[in-house]
C-alpha cells in the first residue's frame, strides 16, 4: 500500500511537471501563416516592416526569441 | 543558431530574428552576438500570436527549466537581464516565398529550444526540391 502511494505521488508529480506548462499557457498553438505575413514588426532603424516581406525572394528561417539578453 | 548563419546563407536562405523587446535591446543583442542577419522587434506580440506561440508563466519559471539552466550555466552561457516579455515562449519556422510554411516548431517552455540540425536538414531538402 505504501509503495502504491509513493508511485501515485511520483506519477502525479511527473504529470504536473510535464503537462501543466501547456495547460496554463495562453495562445492557440496554431500557426496562421497569412497573419504572420501581414504582421508589422520594427527593424533596427525603427521602421515598420511587414514581416512577410522578408521571405518574398528567398527562404527564411524565422526565429522568435523569448527575449534579448 | 548564430553558429549556423553562414550555412543558412550558403543554402540561399536567411535567418530572420523577431523578439519581443525594444529596438535598443535588439541592437545591443545583435552586436553582442556579432550576427549578420535581420533583427526585428514586436513588443505588441502580434506576430508571436499569429505564429501560435504560447505565453506561459510556468513555461518560463517551471521546474523543468532548472536542469537545462544549470547546464547552460556550467557551459558559461550566463543569461543577462531579461529584456522583453519574459513569459512569451519562442519558436522557429521555415517559410518559402509565396507564404509556404514547410516547418514549424513552437517551444513549450523556456528550455525547449528549436532543433537546429533538424531545421537545417529540412532547409537542405527544400533546396534540393527546388533545384531538381
Amino acid at each position: 500500500m505504501k509503495k502504491l502511494s509513493i508511485c501515485l505521488v511520483l506519477f502525479s508529480l511527473v504529470s504536473f511537471l510535464l503537462f501543466t506548462p501547456n495547460i496554463l499557457a495562453s495562445g492557440e498553438g496554431k500557426t496562421d501563416i497569412v497573419a504572420i505575413s501581414s504582421s508589422t514588426v520594427t527593424d533596427m532603424e525603427g521602421k515598420q516592416v511587414l514581416l512577410g516581406s522578408t521571405w518574398q525572394e528567398r527562404p527564411v528561417i524565422l526565429v522568435f526569441v523569448r527575449h534579448f539578453g | 543558431m548564430r553558429e549556423q548563419v553562414d550555412e543558412i546563407h550558403k543554402l540561399g536562405a536567411e535567418l530572420v530574428v523577431v523578439g519581443s523587446g525594444r529596438v535598443e535591446f535588439a541592437t545591443a543583442f545583435q552586436k553582442k552576438l556579432k550576427i549578420n542577419t535581420p533583427f526585428f522587434v514586436d513588443p505588441s506580440l502580434e506576430s508571436f500570436k499569429a505564429a501560435g506561440l504560447k505565453r506561459s508563466k510556468l513555461g518560463t519559471l517551471g521546474p523543468l527549466n532548472f536542469l537545462p539552466a544549470l547546464k547552460a550555466l556550467f557551459k558559461g552561457n550566463v543569461q543577462g537581464r531579461v529584456q522583453g516579455d519574459a513569459f512569451q515562449q519562442g519558436g522557429a519556422f521555415i517559410i518559402l516565398p509565396g507564404n509556404k510554411l514547410v516547418y514549424s516548431y513552437t517551444s513549450k517552455r523556456s528550455s525547449d529550444r528549436p532543433p537546429i540540425k533538424k531545421i537545417l536538414r529540412k532547409l537542405e531538402e527544400e533546396k534540393q526540391k527546388t533545384t531538381n
